[in-house]
């Protein structure tokens, strides 16, 4: 789908997105956090497939908590911050200041009216930190919707994706937080002509490259 | 000095109201968790600063400020948001606001809304 150096423009300019989002939730819970390099795929929707190895630590209790914003004007589409539930536990409990228990399993966890407070904030830094900086690529404001904080299984995970757009522009970076290993993962939902104003704008950063 | 902060995380009141209650004297503070409730203490209150969110339900700080601006271009206005777009910022300042801030809201943000307060107000 992305050519070697459309692919490698997009990582790069996504490792700068990502990295200026990581400081954000950073600032938020006062604590360095550290990044592996962001992978970014462009898959259509049926190419996406959550059993790869790479998603299985986000994946693996068959639920996520989904932080999710729409957004449109020219380049539209829906992005999904998305965390294993006791990871979502422990970083809310991290901005509170109250003691983690990261023992606690999937099935155990309760996200309270605060604990969604806290999650729809951190999606709202988060997403607009990285779609953000798309529309001042592209030269173009973005407006956002308010954000969702759902419980939901990979099934409708998928099925989500599904009722939206076509391509699914694949962000994933794992997150160390001090001692503890919070794993999350973007995926931005992207509708044809937002592909392609992206794709443009990639192809003449590359001219520009190559002179 | 009445400071009304509009914002619809209590997340986020909490920590600016405490930042506020910690810091100004004679401080009288109105809180609001959207636009509509937020215009409503505006008329009824009339603050000396309001401190806003631009993304939120019901009505948006966008809505709020443009309100706000058709009657009243004297009232301190500082913009408290994710957005980090340069076209947002842009917009919204040609609505003569005091100060454009980012979030998230931590200590440096703090120390920050605190001078400006002192520098707009000597509070």
């Amino acid at each position: 789908m992305l050519s070697i150096m459309q692919k490698d423009i997009l990582t790069e300019l996504v490792n700068v997105y990502i990295g200026q989002a990581a400081n954000l939730l950073s600032e938020t819970v006062n604590q360095k956090i550290e990044l592996t390099i962001p992978q970014i795929n462009l898959l259509t929707v049926s190419e996406l497939d959550f059993s790869e190895y790479k998603y299985l630590s986000i994946f693996s209790s068959s639920y996520v908590v989904s932080s999710s914003m729409r957004f449109g004007n020219k380049f539209q589409g829906k992005a999904f911050l998305v965390f294993p539930p006791e990871h979502a536990k422990v970083l809310i409990s991290v901005c509170t200041g109250e003691i983690v228990f990261p023992e606690q399993s999937a099935h155990t966890i309760r996200l309270d009216d605060t604990d969604l407070d806290i999650l729809r904030e951190i999606g709202n830094l988060i997403i607009n930190a990285i779609i953000g900086e798309f529309g001042n690529l592209l030269n173009i404001r973005v407006e956002y919707s308010i954000p969702e904080i759902e419980l939901i299984s990979i099934v409708e995970t998928q099925k989500i994706l599904l009722e939206n757009d076509i391509y699914i522009l694949v962000l994933h970076t794992s997150f160390t937080l001090a001692r503890t290993r919070i794993t999350g993962a973007v995926f931005i939902a992207l509708s044809l002509n937002s592909v392609s104003l992206l794709l443009e704008k990639v192809n003449m950063l590359s001219e520009d490259l190559n002179g | 000095m009445k400071i009304l902060v509009v914002d619809d995380s209590n997340f986020v009141r909490s920590l600016i109201g405490k930042t506020l209650q910690n810091n100004v004297t004679n401080l009288e503070l109105i809180m609001a968790s959207n636009g509509i409730e937020g215009y409503d203490l505006y008329r009824t209150e009339n603050p000396d600063l309001i401190v806003m969110d631009l993304l939120m339900p019901e009505m948006n700080g966008w809505e709020l400020l443009k309100l706000i601006r058709e009657v009243d271009l004297s009232t301190k206005i500082i913009i408290f948001t994710a957005d980090v777009q340069r076209a947002t910022r842009d917009e919204i300042e040609e609505h003569g606001i005091t100060a454009f801030m980012q979030k998230p809201f931590n200590k440096e943000k703090a120390e920050q809304l605190i001078s400006i307060i002192e520098e707009e107000f000597g509070a």
